[in-house]
C-alpha cells in the first residue's frame, strides 16, 4: 500500500487505513496481543501498528462498537477504491495490491489522459513472513 | 474500468494461501472460517456496499487525535480505504 501511495500521491489519490478489531489476538504468532479492552487500549495498539509497519498512510481507528467497520461489511482485511464522485469502483475482501493498482491507474489516466499510468505493482515473491 | 476478480475466500499468497496457518490457531481458525457468523459476513459482503453505489460516510479518529471523514475527499480525490490490524 505504501508503494501505491508513493506512486499515486501526486495524482489526487488519498489512502486511508482503518484500524479494526484484532481477529487473531492471543493465537500462536500473537500471544501477547489481546482483544481490545478499552478505547485507550485500542488506540495504543493502533499506534503500535503504525510504528511496526512504519506507516505513512493515515490510520483511522474505528470506535469500540465497530460501527463504521460494520457498515462496510465487518471483514478484517477489506479494501475499497472510491472515485471522486463518491462511488465504489472496486472492493474486495482482501487487499490485493495488483488489482488496486490497475483500478487506480485507470482512474488517474481517465482524469488526465496526457499523463497515463500503467499498473506496476507486483506482490510476487511475498514470503508470508510477518 | 478493471473488473474486480471477485472475493478471496482465503488470503492469496504462498502455499495456496495457507501461509497464515503457520502462526494462527488451527482449531480456532478452522472453527471461525466455518462458523455461520463469519460465513454470513462473506455472503453479505457483495450486497453491503455494491460496486457503483455511494460509499457511506466514514468518520474515524486518527492515532494523533484528529478526525478524518471520507466526505472531505468528495469531488477532490479518489481514495483507497482498507481495513486491518496487527494480528
Amino acid at each position: 500500500m505504501h508503494q501505491l501511495q508513493d506512486k499515486y500521491r501526486s495524482r489526487d489519490v488519498e489512502f486511508l487505513a482503518m484500524y479494526v478489531r484484532e481477529p487473531h489476538a492471543g493465537e500462536r504468532g500473537f500471544r501477547h496481543y489481546r482483544d481490545h479492552e478499552s478505547w485507550e487500549h485500542k488506540l495504543e495498539v493502533a499506534r503500535e501498528l503504525e510504528a511496526l509497519k512504519d506507516m505513512t498512510i493515515t490510520l483511522g481507528v474505528d470506535d469500540m462498537s465497530q460501527q463504521q467497520h460494520g457498515a462496510l461489511g465487518n471483514l478484517p482485511n477489506m479494501a475499497f477504491v472510491v472515485d471522486k464522485d463518491g462511488k465504489v469502483v472496486y472492493r474486495n475482501t482482501w487487499q490485493h495490491a495488483e488489482d488496486i493498482d490497475a483500478v487506480l491507474a485507470q482512474l488517474v489516466t481517465a482524469d488526465d489522459p496526457s499523463r497515463p499510468l500503467e499498473p506496476t505493482i507486483s506482490t510476487r515473491g511475498l514470503t508470508g513472513a510477518i | 474500468m478493471a473488473k474486480p476478480k471477485g472475493f478471496f475466500k482465503r488470503p492469496p499468497g504462498p502455499q495456496g494461501g495457507l501461509w497464515s496457518w503457520r502462526y494462527l490457531n488451527w482449531f480456532k481458525t478452522f472453527k471461525m472460517v466455518n462458523s455461520r457468523r463469519v460465513r454470513g459476513f462473506y455472503e453479505r459482503f457483495p450486497h453491503v456496499v455494491p460496486l457503483g453505489s455511494e460509499f457511506p460516510e466514514i468518520e474515524l479518529t486518527t492515532t494523533d487525535g484528529r478526525t478524518v471523514n471520507t466526505r472531505e475527499f468528495r469531488a477532490h480525490k479518489h481514495f483507497v480505504l482498507f481495513t486491518g490490524a496487527i494480528t
